[in-house]
Formats: structure tokens, sequence, C-alpha cells
């Protein structure tokens, strides 16, 4: 397809998009339960891997 | 004096509805105009529809087109059915962004409300056309699918969830952030002259306006289209995926 670009110009955007997600998801866990940092730091790396595992599933599907 | 301040929607037409602020302010009525010149051009371009077309009738034909050949070709013939959704979107927000450079008129696409809204519409109906398609249990198992060890399952579920959740997210800021700095670079260059106080500055900001407003028209362009693009793709992926 020609406007695969626009694909991966996005995915740079989702990956970060994904991390602040986690975290800001992780970060109110933490308010809630008290449970500092463990809820941000496992927010941040579920996040990381929502994002990196968007960006592998759109290139497994353009390959 | 915060310059950004004027790129912040101001109340036109004071509203309140059940205790609830519904004021209309200059951003949503410059979104109105858009929706109204968009469900306009389309009425007038269909009523006329002639065998030889004019202008307007080519234009529409083009955008239509290249709609279904460009974003909806993997759908095939289903992919008829999404061709009002996509082609109203991209029409609606090319309009809300070109309307904005017109100055005193605020684009309702430099509000992340707005663009939130538009986000959350398109993901919306993403999810609603997959659970139609395929099902609940389809769409489960698209999330987790059967026979993996529990660990992984659990790990997967909300990598899963966060993904998705993150594509609206990237829709909304993609569009706002592109449309909101485009018009803070030409309230920050025509702010130089205020700031220097000097007549030698002047020929910055105005040679610079012309550029950047020059360019605001190809982001508005392309700004729609991507936005467009990427709901179409998501489309795609949420009827195609093998559950």
């Amino acid at each position: 397809m020609k406007n695969d670009f626009i694909k991966a110009a996005s995915l740079g955007l989702e990956i970060a998009v994904a991390v602040f997600l986690g975290a800001f998801i992780g970060y109110q866990i933490d308010l809630r339960f008290s449970s500092q940092p463990i809820g941000m730091a496992l927010g941040v790396l579920i996040g990381a891997a929502a994002g990196l595992w968007n960006a592998v599933r759109v290139g497994l599907k353009e390959k | 004096m915060n310059i950004l301040e004027h790129l912040q929607p101001t109340t036109v037409v004071p509203l309140h509805l059940l205790g609830f602020d519904v004021s209309l302010t200059n951003s949503a009525l410059t979104g109105l105009l858009a929706a109204t010149i968009v469900v306009l051009f389309f009425y007038v371009v269909s009523r006329r529809a002639k065998p030889v077309p004019s202008l307007s009738q080519n234009a529409a034909e083009i955008l239509v087109q290249f709609v279904r050949d460009e974003m909806l070709a993997p759908l095939g013939k289903e992919g008829e059915s999404w061709l009002p959704f996509l082609v109203s979107l991209f029409s609606f927000i090319l309009a809300c962004n070109l309307l904005g450079l017109i100055p005193g008129l605020l684009p309702p696409t430099s509000n992340l409300n707005f663009t939130a809204t538009l986000a959350i519409i398109v993901f919306l109906i993403v999810q609603t056309a997959g659970i139609v398609k395929h099902g609940v249990g389809g769409y489960l198992r698209a999330i987790v699918p059967p026979g993996l060890p529990w660990p992984v399952a659990a790990f997967l579920f909300p990598v899963e969830i966060i993904g998705q959740l993150a594509r609206p997210f990237s829709l909304a800021v993609r569009l706002f952030a592109n449309m909101f700095a485009g018009h803070a670079i030409i309230l920050m260059l025509i702010s130089l002259i205020f700031i220097f106080h000097n007549h030698f500055v002047i020929p910055l900001p105005v040679l610079g306006n012309v550029m950047i407003l020059a360019f605001e028209i190809f982001v508005s362009l392309i700004q729609a289209f991507i936005f467009t693009y990427l709901s179409a793709s998501y489309i795609v992926g949420a009827l195609q995926t093998e559950h």
C-alpha cells in the first residue's frame, strides 16, 4: 500500500501514548492503594509492552 | 498576559441546561459552520449530479473514490458501507481545519475536547464493529487467544487493553497538537512586534506568517487525511482480525 509510511509515522506517537497511559493508570492505582512505586512501574512496563506490541503487529501485517 | 489565551474558546452564546454549562463557544460555532458547509456541499452536489460532472461533483467523486480505493480496499464490497462515515469524517475535519485559517474563527480541531470527542466516536465505532462482526466470544478471543498459559494471558490482557486505548489518545493528541501548534506559531510571530517595539522587526512576522499560513493549508489537508486513514485502518483491522 502506498500509505504505509503514515501507519509507520503514527507508531511513534502510539508507543509514547501507550507508555504515558500505562504510567497514568499505574499512578492512579498507587494513589488508591498506597502501593508506590509498584503500580506506576508495572504500568510503565505494561504500557511500553502495549505500544511495542501494536508496532510489531502493524509490522507483521505489512510484511 | 499569556498570548496562548487567544487560542482558548470564548463563550458567544451562554447556555445552561440541567445545571450544566453548554454555552456555545466561538470554537463550537466554527464546528457547526463547518458541518453546515459539508452537509450543504454534498447535498447540492448529489442533487445536481450529471453524467458530465461539474467541478464540485468532480471534487466529491475524487474524494469518495480516494477513500474507497486507498483506505477501504482490503474490505472489498464490505467496505462500501463505511464510505459515508469516512468521507464525512474527512470532509468535516478538513472544513474545520480550513475554516480555522480565517481570521476571527477558532478551529475546533485546536481544542483537545473536540478532537478527543472525534477519537472516542471512532474508538466506539471500531469496537462495536468488531463485536458485531465476530461476536463477543470472538472479540474476547482476539484480546487473549485461547490455549495460552495463564501467566501469559494475565499479562497479555492489560497489554491489549492499553494498546487499544492508546489509539484514540494518539488520534486526538496528533490532530490537536498539529492544529494548535500552527496557530500558536502564528500568534508568537505576531507578538514579536509587541515585544520588540521596533519597526525593523515587522517584516519577519509578516513574511513568517504568510509562509506559516501557506504551510497550515497543507497541514490541514494532511491531518484530516491522517485521522481518516488511521480510523479506516482501525476499522479494517477490527473487521479482518482472525478470531
